[in-house]
């Protein structure tokens, strides 16, 4: 007990002071999967979809996601105590789940394409469901609290320092192909800023300052943003291009100066997808069981990971016609869905 | 200990593959031609023993439709699987450079799963398999330090325009500017082995007139230019394929050839001189040179660089670039047709 409490950083003198601290830092452990799940699907998003809609105006669109991303924070922040509340994001935990087996599917496809399309899906929903049910109820969260420092590396290091000759006067004509498609384009990446929810719904914990939350919704925007700038910098395909997914997830680090910085970008691949996944199938795992207490675990760690899994592999064609449709319906699910939330606490209050 | 075995785990993941390092060939060079008949032409060069010593290198080729079809023959044809992680050299026929769109056929190689993105790309006179055949290490060195030596010697010279896989996948990609491809040749007499017969020390007169050659000519020796064999490339005593210019692109395809000197003027210009554009009222180019350093006394010799260049209808100085940096949208970009002004535009080196 008071070896978990090291994780505060903080001197502890008793056995209540370290439960306290212990919750504190999971608490902040919750917040942080959030702004990992966040940052997956926003450079997801770029890498799939943004870019071939914006091309160099990618780093805008993905700047105005600043607004939905207030909004939903915003609805949340206000609303959204009810332990009831969090189920209504469901449906976007699992569009994520979905989202992050194909190409997670896709990617190791791309390295092995002698192993079966399916073998590879069930081995990682395996792999990620065992976690679950292996792991302490905190033990995912801590974790990936673990492997936060790790995770920014590998992405800078995917990015930022990925030593190729990334040049900014690749980013004009400044405003690409309009500031109207620039927005539309924003429009569409709304949906994979509804992870913002996430940091006030996870912790079951009083609400954080406004400037925390504030910071704490910066975080997984910031770092599509920066990941959208570089695609800006780099022009890694022309929009348009007919790519695998694997050839997408690897096109910024085809441009890398080193085949280490290459095979750097891939292994940020293979920890940020599997270790979202994770961590996606652990909210929906406790916002099931904070609403149903009696549900067991092995129940509600696959809610999300059992239909993602079916979805992969039964429909491995029309998926990628799904995602595109449903997933920038995410935003407006969860401002829905926070909305409602406000509500029902607004006429609790009342009553 | 925990850490460090989930370290460990990750760094595994990125290697896992049921083919052994050692069951693979590894392939140093590529080369693609275009045969008489239309088909691609498709070489790789490869070390014999698996154990990547210098105990001499064997030549595969194969033919097909496209150069994947031609890939997948060659592949078929050998007991290991391929793998390009080690390429360190592309060599493309000036022929089919110049026939051929060239962003297809590189995004083909660049998409490879084990293609080395920072490969280089260069163009050879005549038959790119001959060349490749042609080329030997010297003294018992491996192919692939021989090959990063000869960049590394290319690059200090400043002979090396930027033209890897994937920066020549991004240019033509990309569309606004070109670039150029390092261009490479058997000389014959130093095949026939007879080194005592050549001049020891590289350079000799680069000022001559250059040849340019029409898009789609094939190659022919006739057609070398004194001035070219004559290059200031780096040579060895053994190599007999020589680095003599460079093959400069327009529209994607390779248009015509730069002398080693004004090769390395370009690459010069492109390190170290600030271009800029004006677009209003007629297209400027300008070069603005840097105040003291190897550009001094060049003015003319730039002003001729540009002039051959816009002959050429190839900006690979890259004023295309920079002048898309005065408009807001693509499509007022693509309204002001760049392309079509670029070979008429003043220039002004200073």
């Amino acid at each position: 007990m008071l070896k978990r409490a090291m994780q505060t950083r903080t001197a502890v003198h008793d056995e209540q002071a370290a439960q306290r601290q212990r919750k504190q830092a999971y608490g902040s452990a919750l917040r942080l999967t959030a702004v990992v799940q966040t940052a997956a699907q926003l450079v997801l998003w770029v890498t799939f979809y943004g870019y071939d809609r914006a091309a160099q105006a990618v780093w805008q669109s993905a700047l105005l996601l600043a607004l939905p991303a207030a909004g939903i924070v915003c609805l949340w922040y206000a609303g959204g105590t009810q332990k009831t509340a969090g189920l209504l994001l469901l449906p976007c935990l699992l569009l994520d789940a979905a989202f992050l087996l194909y190409a997670l599917c896709g990617f190791i496809d791309g390295l092995i394409p002698e192993y079966p399309y399916a073998a590879g899906a069930v081995c990682v929903a395996a792999v990620c469901w065992l976690t679950l049910l292996l792991s302490r109820r905190e033990g995912v969260a801590n974790g990936t609290n673990v492997l936060k420092y790790f995770l920014l590396i590998l992405f800078l290091l995917g990015a930022v320092f990925l030593r190729a000759s990334s040049r900014a006067d690749r980013l004009w004509p400044i405003l690409g192909q309009g500031l109207p498609n620039t927005a539309l384009t924003a429009l569409s990446g709304t949906g994979a800023v509804w992870g913002a929810a996430l940091l006030f719904v996870l912790p079951d914990q009083p609400k954080p300052s406004v400037k925390a939350a504030a910071l704490w919704t910066a975080l997984p925007w910031a770092i599509g943003a920066v990941w959208a700038l570089w695609y800006g910098f780099l022009h890694p395909w022309a929009p348009g291009d007919d790519l695998r997914v694997a050839e997408r997830l690897m096109g910024l680090a085809r441009h890398a100066a080193d085949v280490v910085n290459y095979e750097l970008a891939g292994l940020m691949w293979l920890v940020l997808l599997p270790v979202s996944l994770t961590c996606c199938a652990m909210s929906g795992e406790i916002l099931l069981s904070r609403a149903c207490p009696r549900a067991p675990r092995a129940l509600s760690a696959s809610l999300l990971l059992l239909p993602a899994l079916l979805a992969v592999c039964l429909l491995p064609r029309q998926l990628p016609q799904w995602l595109k449709l449903l997933l920038p319906w995410r935003g407006a699910w969860a401002a829905a869905a926070g909305a409602a939330a406000l509500m029902l606490k607004r006429r609790e209050a009342a009553r | 200990m925990k850490r460090l075995l989930l370290l460990c785990l990750c760094l595994c993941l990125t290697g896992c593959s049921h083919t052994y390092l050692e069951r693979q060939i590894y392939p140093i060079c590529l080369s693609l031609d275009m045969l008489d008949d239309g088909r691609y032409q498709v070489g790789l060069q490869a070390p014999q023993s698996a154990n990547g010593g210098a105990t001499g290198y064997d030549v595969l080729s194969a033919a097909g439709e496209t150069p994947m079809d031609a890939l997948r023959v060659l592949a078929a044809s050998i007991p290991y699987p391929l793998n390009f992680s080690q390429i360190r050299l592309c060599l493309i026929s000036y022929e089919l450079a110049s026939n051929q769109p060239l962003l297809p056929l590189l995004r083909g190689l660049l998409e490879l799963p084990t293609m080395r993105p920072n490969a280089y790309v260069m163009t050879a006179m005549d038959s790119a398999l001959e060349v490749m055949t042609a080329q030997k290490p010297d003294l018992g060195m491996r192919l692939s330090t021989h090959l990063n030596l000869l960049f590394e010697r290319l690059r200090r010279e400043q002979t090396l325009p930027d033209s890897t896989l994937s920066t020549c996948v991004r240019e033509l990609g990309d569309g606004r500017s070109d670039f150029l491809l390092c261009l490479c040749a058997v000389n014959a007499r130093l095949q026939n082995d007879k080194p005592e017969q050549q001049p020891t020390q590289p350079g000799g007169d680069a000022g001559g007139a250059s040849a340019a050659f029409a898009v789609g000519e094939p190659w022919s020796d006739a057609l070398l230019p004194n001035d070219i064999l004559a290059g200031m490339m780096p040579r060895t005593s053994i190599n007999p394929v020589e680095y003599v210019g460079s093959a400069a692109v327009s529209n994607g395809r390779v248009c015509g050839v730069l002398t080693a000197r004004e090769t390395q003027l370009a690459v010069r210009v492109l390190n170290s001189a600030k271009l800029r554009t004006a677009v209003k009222g007629g297209l400027q180019l300008q070069v603005i040179l840097p105040r003291s350093g190897e550009l001094d006394g060049c003015e003319g010799e730039i002003t001729a660089l540009i002039r051959r260049l816009q002959a050429m209808g190839s900006d690979a100085l890259t004023f295309g670039r920079i002048a898309s940096m005065a408009f807001a949208t693509d499509a007022a970009w693509q309204a002001y047709d760049f392309r079509a002004l670029f070979p008429q535009a003043e220039t002004a080196v200073r």
